[in-house]
């Protein structure tokens, strides 16, 4: 499966999916113009992955900035992840918020309450 | 197309910035939002934030509040209207604040949603952001709930709106916002 990479932006995020690599990461800003042109595509590609996953997938969201429209389409992600986990996919998100950063930590929380998938909220201790 | 002078409006605006004299003004914008400009001011914001002294925690929270604002003056705003925007700070308190022309009909959604805020908790402010994340949809007439929602829970309630009515169909529509510094 041919690997999905997206450079960062001022106001999207960094994004790699590369199953033979076994990296599934979503990192930095997202507050993009349109944030189904950007999500559509890695709601798309991770359907198919899960069509066939590794036998683990763990997937990393460390997201600085999330305004609510980009907030909405995670949900879509999040609901992918649950489909494919309620058809025995061995998944877990876990979900990387700055020490103090209470909003990030909050939304994780949120997610992970209406997701039935395993969430873990992980602090990124400052240096 | 509206069809009148805004001068009034800025004047307006600015002379409500002068009665903040004991904050420093950061930024101050005043014409049309589109992505291409918002990026530049988030830009411009991000990068002028980092040289001050508040934690990364009170920099993100109001970049995140930022956004919200301006899209949804974006978004739901008159085009083709000069808009505005500022931002004041002192050591215990951060004010956003804008100012954009809308429609009589949307002050009416906007007073009724922002009703709906008063007095809830974090918790059932909490609560309303999960509903609509998951059962609302992002546009709405009269700008977005979905996004008032996360402003009050961001600022603990601390957003006020005022409206001035420019005559039967226009309004002025100012957002106050503070952020408490710990």
């Amino acid at each position: 499966m041919k690997p999905l990479i997206i450079e960062p932006r001022i106001d999207s995020p960094k994004v790699i999916l590369d199953k033979e690599k076994n990296i599934f990461e979503i990192k930095g800003k997202s507050l993009p113009e349109n944030v189904n042109v950007f999500y559509q595509p890695i709601i798309d590609w991770f359907t198919e992955y899960f069509k066939n996953p590794n036998i683990e997938t763990i997937i990393t969201l460390q997201l600085d900035y999330l305004n609510t429209a980009s907030s909405k389409a995670i949900l879509s992600l999040f609901l992918v992840f649950e489909d494919a986990y309620k058809k025995g996919a061995k998944l877990k998100v876990r979900w990387y918020y700055e020490e103090d950063d209470e909003d990030m930590r909050d939304i994780g929380e949120e997610y992970a309450d209406i997701i039935q998938i395993p969430i873990e909220i992980i602090e990124i201790k400052e240096q | 197309m509206l069809n009148r002078n805004f001068s009034d409006y800025v004047d307006y605006f600015s002379k409500i910035i002068d009665n903040y004299s004991l904050f420093d003004l950061k930024l101050l914008y005043e014409g049309r939002f589109n992505h291409e400009i918002i990026k530049s001011i988030l830009y411009t914001i991000e990068q002028s934030f980092y040289k001050l002294p508040y934690s990364r925690a009170i920099q993100k929270k109001v970049f995140n509040i930022m956004v919200e604002v301006i899209q949804n003056i974006e978004k739901h705003g008159i085009a083709d209207i000069n808009s505005a925007l500022s931002i004041l700070m002192c050591e215990k308190q951060i004010i956003l604040l804008s100012g954009n022309i809308i429609l009589e009909e949307q002050k009416q959604i906007l007073i009724e949603q922002k009703s709906k805020l008063e007095g809830k908790t974090k918790h059932e402010l909490r609560s309303l952001y999960k509903k609509q994340l998951v059962d609302g949809v992002i546009s709405y007439k009269g700008g977005c709930w979905i996004r008032l929602i996360d402003i009050a829970r961001k600022t603990n309630g601390q957003h006020y709106l005022y409206f001035y009515n420019l005559d039967k169909e226009y309004i002025v529509f100012i957002q106050k916002i503070c952020i408490n510094i710990k």
